[in-house]
């Protein structure tokens, strides 16, 4: 026993020696164990379940990992956001932000000293004193209140200047001035980015959000926390706060080993829910078989037993978290008060073990104690900070994943790598007896030995081949499917050709209708020269007038109040007005060839036979794709589909043929129902013998 | 001490006393002594409050033993997993924890819908509320106020009918939890004050005594705390269990509202979402706002009170001024900030808008090459987000500084100057003299020091109380929101329940259209040994929410049908052929004329499209009847296999694995499997009137024949619903329907009559002759397709001309 109590001696001796060196170690190797669990990732996100109902159903999101990729992409989007290093101003306001955090920072430790300062004149009752400090702390709430909103204001500011550079960044690449539609191939081509539009709203901006915050949530709490830890070892001494720390920390894992299966919990709740309605959306789905069988009971049974096993797992969890609840707050509430009040007690009680304070009045206690407890309840708030902040961090990860790999996509778009599933099966024909593909820019558009395949692989055309100068009119026909589109958009250069010989006219000399007008939102001038922009517009209002007045809708102009009105015009204009509109495009821009496709379906013919007629006037050489007859007389070439990759050009006569269509449709009626009439013969027969 | 304070100070004391017996019995413990057993029996009964933490929990264990059930069965168990009982209750057998646990389900009596009629069916909702004719004067803003009132009043009567049930227990348990949590806060304040007091004065021994205090305070205070929790969330449950048997038995009864809920009111739609995630939006919000207005309130008034004891009523009052005026101060400095949000919403929704206008229109803006401009209106889209983010971060950060300052800095100057009232001012506090004026100075300062934490601890707990009240006001609203669509779902039930349409017309003052749903004037005649109708029109009825008027379908008819006749109803598709067979089920109104037919259990419906529930494969025979049902009329599984034989399908039980295998069965039955099953059912019911809608277009023709075969061995007299002229053979007579020039006439044959041969006669040689000329045709056709240059499909390869 005696022994015993003077080794414990010695040991105390030895360790109040070596004091300074120890806390340091205790220190090091704490922050090295806390770094290496911040950045491990975590295989089940225990403490969110335990949060409640917010946490979702473990498995549905895969986590992004915290690694070098993440700081790769990380990095190369820094680059653009803070593009000039640190002559930008977003660096200017991050060093600002900074500069107010530290601010902020002097100004908390002032407060608490000066808390406990008023408490204890209050104690004392110096009724001068106190008055005064009151005043003191009513003036030192203006710096310190007007430091708190500007860091706020930094902070959002930050993320608006950040998602301005992404978004400028992001839209420059996703529409970019050179010929390669990016925007279009991402959607038809690539299967990799589902919605563009998300990652160019709101996930750019949650990623700004989150980056800008991130940086705030991450250096004040570490920032308050050195600060608060130094002051509260200066007032109690290091290694007391670190072993009640350490106490803490302990108490948090035992919990955090204690609780029960929540994220489980959560999954089975969440599929039990998802069993009773989809039981429910089946009632009314089927509920006029139901009524007719008169399977109410039944189905009741059902849906009460469905009911029932969600309710009884609900109770059971609910059993669950009761005990947890109450150890939780045991814990939290009162055990880590508990241990806050212990600490604050040590230089009180065990003055040799305490820091280098000395505190004999009651006054000074007092004073010391207010201070040291308000540095303690930001100390641990500070640190509980740090600690969540992993979720931050995983977070951001998402969101940076999320546009470094729209910008990833992008990229290999440009360079002409796609990715897109359910390739079809002959997508192995590799057209080697084909001559190897060749585009080139000419006067007339010809097709040589061009197979028509669509981005998904599918074999429309094996090979196709025709030629339509300038000053010819092509009318294309054939069913659904059979590769009409297909062919625009080869010859719009928005897929590339497989093999063959293409020669086309530059973009600008070939001119798009399509069935249904792209009508942007803008003004009614814009909208008749669309592509062309109004800075580079030439043509006067009176022309764009004459125009509009071929096509019988100039009154458009005074009906909507001029051209400058901007609106919705897809909505405020008829479908026929919409293609009279593309057709005044046609006439503005006069190209040499345009390309019909369906573009006078809601026009009456008198505006047709307007259109075209103007169009051959202004020497257009039209591709029209129509099932209209009326405009087979416009046209003296033809190319046919027959929809099974067989194809005619030659040609067209129109008036021979419109008698022959005729014929073949009355016959085609007739033969349509051969089978139905040999059916019925066949019954009625059976029916006459019995 | 002043009279007012006696019974907290005294509830105090006791408390105080409690823990300290506590200590005790701890020593008492730890002593092993051996008569500590009856010091302990001496202890209990001298002290009865601790028959009341006793008894808390108690009342816990019991509520959980309650609800685990009393019954269990391995999951595997063959027997019937529901029976009905004698009082109507049925009895279920649910999956729990890898067994069968059983819950015995009450059935709502149908008096209590009826009674309910008066709460949800009163159109007029202020006038049945008791407001005069004035009612107009009022806001609308107060109408909906009064709504939302008479709406939850409504809903309530369902979850609480009486202050006797069980929830009514649990919500009172509740309450008084948080009355002793609030009481357990005080304590802790105290205690808190008592121990920084110690503390300051370096007494060791009653530091370590309070800390010891603290924590064994800290138990009663987290049970109360998780118990809390526990009974909100429970309370919700049950709320949510009550609301849920309420509308299944309202919704899934035999009027078949469901059917009708969707078809004919058409007022709900979705009513899936409304009965899963709008019924629990409601119980929890409902729940919440019960303990997030029941806390604070009782935390304010216990605050008060304290502080007005220990700080005098004029420092109350200036500390509920000081937060009054400077909570006006605010509000009125604020920024309109749901106004910028919403523009600002507007301003995203906008841009994201044109982002979507991109992707939809990509190949046109590909082909029209409009990048350059897009991005040109894109960027200027964004540029009006941006400025208006920046305006908005501006106008913040001014009330940003204003609110930190009043908020942070402001109220707690104003805290230390009421927390210094008793100590500069002891006149004002109420006591007659200063109670630490007798101390000597250190004694004085240690005492102030923890009158002061236990003041600022109040203060801080009342601004968070008053703050949460502000918040719950803000929850109302949301309430109020989900309290409106349960109400419409739950009206709309009762109003299908009821037809209680005509009224709807009358007390609304609408004319009513000819053939609305308010004008249904047939007579059905169940219980007859035949199936007959007598002058019935079919008309597709117009929804019930606007009363539109129904659509004529087919003209009155009349018709006889007597067991043993078998009916064949024909006619192309959709002129009204399976409309007939939902007016005989009673599905869709019979506007005008009779309707004879047997009753429910004597004539069955096959419907066109099979359905199979999602149970086992016993019960898609005996659907609808349940597993009870068939043990109970002496049925085996023996005697469903003979049923199985009869259609061919005797193999099925040993594929499956068993009649008591579950799976999704329509996609494990082929289109063929399925319609026999269906037959099965008939076969299972052998009902006198079987009426089958195209039960038989995906079966081959010789099973068409055993299928129709075994039915009319089995008795049932059958009437079907078919385009296939194949089925007349097993039919005694015809009704055709669609003819005319409108499709509205239709015409009843009794088959094979000696007209009716001559016709076919003459038919059978028109169609001969049709036929003869085909082969002339198709030549033609190759004709004319060559001199058209078009290829003979479906020929491959490119032809060059």
């Amino acid at each position: 026993m005696a022994n015993l109590s003077k080794l414990a001696t010695t040991g105390l001796g030895v360790y109040k020696q070596h004091r300074t060196a120890a806390t340091r170690v205790m220190y090091l190797s704490y922050f090295l164990v806390l770094g290496y669990r911040l950045f491990k990732p975590k295989p089940v996100d225990k403490d969110a379940a335990a949060g409640g109902k917010q946490a979702e159903v473990p498995g549905r999101k895969k986590r992004v990992a915290i690694d070098q990729v993440f700081f790769n992409n990380l990095l190369r989007i820094l680059k653009i956001i803070i593009p000039d290093g640190i002559r930008s101003r977003e660096f200017m306001l991050l060093c600002l932000e900074t500069v107010f955090l530290v601010l902020r920072s002097a100004i908390s430790l002032y407060v608490a000293y000066l808390d406990g300062k008023l408490v204890s004149h209050l104690v004392k009752g110096e009724g001068t004193q106190f008055m005064k400090s009151v005043l003191l702390w009513l003036l030192v709430g203006f710096p310190a209140s007007f430091t708190n909103s500007i860091l706020s204001y930094l902070r959002r500011k930050l993320s608006l200047r950040f998602r301005s550079r992404l978004n400028g960044y992001m839209l420059k690449e996703y529409l970019p001035d050179s010929n390669i539609p990016i925007y279009y191939l991402l959607q038809n081509m690539d299967d990799r980015i589902k919605n563009a539009d998300q990652v160019m709203t709101s996930d750019i901006a949650r990623f700004s959000a989150s980056l800008s915050n991130l940086y705030s949530n991450l250096a004040k709490p570490i920032l308050d926390m050195f600060l608060y830890t130094w002051q509260l070892s200066k007032g109690i001494g290091g290694d007391n706060v670190f072993f009640i720390g350490l106490a803490i920390q302990m108490s948090a894992a035992m919990l955090r080993l204690s609780a029960p299966p929540f994220g489980e919990f959560v999954a089975k709740e969440a599929n039990l829910q998802g069993d009773f309605r989809a039981k429910h959306t089946r009632l009314i789905e089927y509920s006029e078989e139901i009524a007719l069988y008169g399977g109410n009971e039944a189905e009741k049974d059902i849906l009460d037993t469905a009911y029932f096993a969600l309710s009884k797992h609900v109770n059971r969890v609910l059993r669950h978290r009761l005990i947890y609840n109450f150890s939780e707050d045991f814990v939290i509430k009162y055990y880590w008060g508990a241990l806050g009040l212990v600490l604050c007690s040590i230089p009180v009680f065990f003055k040799d073990l305490a820091g280098q304070s000395v505190i004999s009045t009651v006054s000074q206690r007092t004073s010391f104690f207010v201070t040291n407890r308000r540095f303690l309840v930001s100390g641990s708030d500070a640190f509980g900070r740090i600690t969540s902040s992993y979720k931050e961090i995983s977070q951001l990860a998402g969101y940076t994943s999320r546009v470094s790999t729209f910008m990833n996509v992008m990229d290999d778009v440009k360079r002409g790598k796609f990715e897109k599933s359910f390739m079809a099966s002959d997508s192995e024909d590799d057209f080697s007896d084909l001559p190897p593909p060749t585009v080139r820019l000419g006067h007339d558009i010809i097709f040589d030995n061009v197979p028509i395949v669509s981005p998904i692989g599918d074999v429309l055309i094996r090979q196709l081949c025709f030629q339509v100068k300038q000053g010819q009119h092509l009318l294309i026909v054939g069913p659904n499917g059979c590769g009409k589109s297909s062919l625009f958009r080869i010859l719009g250069g928005l897929w590339q050709i497989r093999a063959g010989l293409l020669v086309r006219p530059p973009a600008s000399d070939i001119f798009y209708i399509p069935q249904r007008p792209y009508m942007s939102k803008s003004t009614l001038r814009q909208l008749v020269i669309y592509p062309t922009t109004e800075d580079n517009n030439t043509v006067s209002d009176a022309e764009l007038r004459e125009i509009l007045d071929i096509l019988e809708i100039g009154e458009l102009v005074d009906h909507f109040g001029g051209w400058n009105t901007v609106k919705e015009w897809r909505e405020e204009l008829s479908m026929g007005v919409q293609q009279r509109i593309a057709a005044a495009r046609l006439f503005y821009h006069k190209p040499k060839f345009a390309i019909l496709d369906e573009c006078t379906s809601s026009v009456t013919l008198d505006t047709e036979t307007v259109i075209y007629t103007h169009a051959k006037e202004l020497g257009i050489s039209l591709l029209t794709v129509s099932h209209r007859a009326s405009l087979w007389k416009y046209h003296n070439l033809i190319l046919h589909f027959d929809g099974y990759g067989g194809y005619v050009f030659t040609d067209l006569d129109a008036d021979e043929r419109l008698k022959l269509e005729e014929e073949k449709l009355a016959i085609d009626y007739e033969l349509r129902h051969e089978e139905e009439t040999i059916e019925k013969l066949r019954i009625l027969e059976q029916a006459a013998k019995a | 001490m002043p009279v007012q304070s006696t019974l907290a100070w005294g509830f105090n004391a006791q408390l105080q006393g409690i823990l300290k017996q506590l200590v005790y019995i701890l020593r008492l413990y730890t002593s092993r002594r051996d008569d500590y057993r009856s010091k302990l029996l001496k202890l209990l009964r001298n002290n009865p409050s601790y028959l009341l933490i006793g008894g808390l929990v108690g009342v816990t264990f019991v509520a959980q033993s309650r609800s685990r059930g009393k019954l269990f069965r391995p999951l595997d168990s063959d027997a019937p997993r529901s029976r009905k009982l004698k009082n109507g209750a049925r009895e279920l057998w649910v999956p729990y924890k890898n067994k069968l646990a059983r819950v015995i389900v009450p059935k709502t009596p149908e008096e209590l819908f009826d009674a309910h009629q008066r709460l949800f069916l009163n159109i007029d909702n202020e006038a049945g509320y008791g407001l005069g004719s004035e009612k107009a004067i009022l806001s609308r803003r107060r109408n909906q106020q009064m709504r939302f009132f008479w709406q939850f009043r409504a809903l309530f009567s369902i979850l609480l009918p009486s202050v006797f049930s069980p929830i009514a227990a649990l919500m009172a348990l509740h309450m008084g939890l948080l009355t002793f949590r609030t009481y357990l806060s005080l304590k802790v304040a105290n205690l808190d004050g008592h121990i920084v007091r110690h503390l300051i004065a370096a007494n060791g021994k009653e530091f370590t005594q309070s800390i010891i205090e603290w924590l064994l305070l800290a138990i009663p205070a987290s049970y109360t705390n998780a118990m809390i929790r526990y009974l909100e969330a429970k309370i919700s449950l049950e709320f949510r269990t009550k609301l849920i048997r309420y509308i299944h038995d309202l919704y899934i009864g035999p009027r078949m509202e469901y059917y009708k809920l969707t078809n004919l009111d058409g007022a709900i739609e979705g009513a899936d979402h409304y009965i899963t995630s709008d019924l629990i939006n409601f119980c929890d919000s409902a729940a919440s706002l019960y303990s997030n207005l029941g806390k604070p309130t009782i935390d304010l008034i216990f605050f008060a009170y304290q502080l007005s004891h220990n700080l005098g009523s004029v420092a109350l009052l200036g500390i509920f001024a000081n937060y009054g005026i400077t909570a006006w101060l605010l509000k009125r400095a604020a920024p309109a900030f749901g106004r910028l949000a919403a523009k600002e919403a507007a301003f995203e929704g906008e841009y994201r808008a044109s982002q979507q206008r991109i992707i939809t229109n990509s190949e046109e803006i590909a082909f029209y090459d409009g990048a350059p401009i897009e991005r040109q209106s894109l960027t200027q889209s964004y540029k009006k987000l941006r400025d208006h983010i920046a305006r908005v971060l501006r106008v913040t950060a001014v009330y940003n500084v204003l609110e930190d300052y009043v908020l942070k800095y402001s109220w707690s100057a104003s805290g230390f100057l009421f927390a210094s009232v008793p100590v500069f001012l002891p006149s004002w506090t109420g006591d007659s003299f200063d109670r630490h004026a007798t101390l000597s100075a250190p004694n004085r300062e240690r005492s102030r020091m923890g009158d002061f934490i236990t003041n600022k601890r109040l203060m801080l707990s009342m601004a968070d109380a008053g703050g949460r009240i502000m918040y719950s006001i803000k929850d109302l609203t949301q309430l109020a929101g989900y309290t409106g669509r349960l109400y419409d779902l739950v009206a709309a039930l009762h109003r299908v329940r009821a037809n209680a349409y005509h009224r709807l017309a009358i007390e609304e003052d609408i004319e009513y259209e000819e053939y609305s749903l308010a004008d249904v004037r047939g007579e059905y005649h169940l219980g007859c040994d035949e199936f007959s109708l007598h002058q019935a029109p079919v008309i597709v009825p117009g929804l019930g929410r606007d009363l539109s008027a129904g659509e004529p379908l087919i003209d009155p008819i009349t018709f006889k049908i007597q067991q043993g006749e078998h009916l064949l109803i024909t006619g192309a598709n959709g002129v009204g052929k399976s409309s007939i067979a939902r007016m005989a089920a009673r599905m869709w109104p019979l506007y005008r004329g009779i309707l004879c037919r047997p009753t429910a259990k004597k004539i069955r419906f096959l419907p066109q499209r099979p359905y199979f529930s999602c149970s086992t494969l016993r019960d898609q025979i005996i659907y609808p009847a349940t597993h009870s049902e068939m043990l109970k009329a002496g049925i085996t599984d023996e005697d469903l296999m003979d049923i199985l034989r009869q259609v061919k399908l005797d193999y099925l039980p040993e594929r499956e694995g068993g009649f008591n295998a579950v799976k999704e069965w329509k996609d494990v039955f082929s289109g063929g499997e399925k319609q026999r099953m269906l037959f099965t059912r008939l076969l299972f019911a052998k009902p006198q009137f079987a009426v089958i809608d195209e039960g038989t277009s995906a079966v081959s023709q010789d099973v068409e024949g055993l299928l129709y075969e075994a039915c009319k061995r089995n008795g049932i007299t059958l009437i079907t619903i078919s385009h296939r002229i194949s089925l007349l053979r097993y039919h005694t007579a015809t009704l055709t329907v669609g003819l005319g020039a409108e499709g509205t006439q239709w015409q009843f044959e009794h088959n094979q009559t000696d007209q009716a041969r001559v016709t076919t006669e003459k038919t059978i040689s028109q169609l001969r002759e049709k036929i003869a000329k085909y082969p002339a045709l198709r030549k033609r056709r190759q004709e004319i397709l060559q001199m058209l240059g078009v290829p003979a499909r479906p020929e491959t390869g490119a032809v060059k001309s």
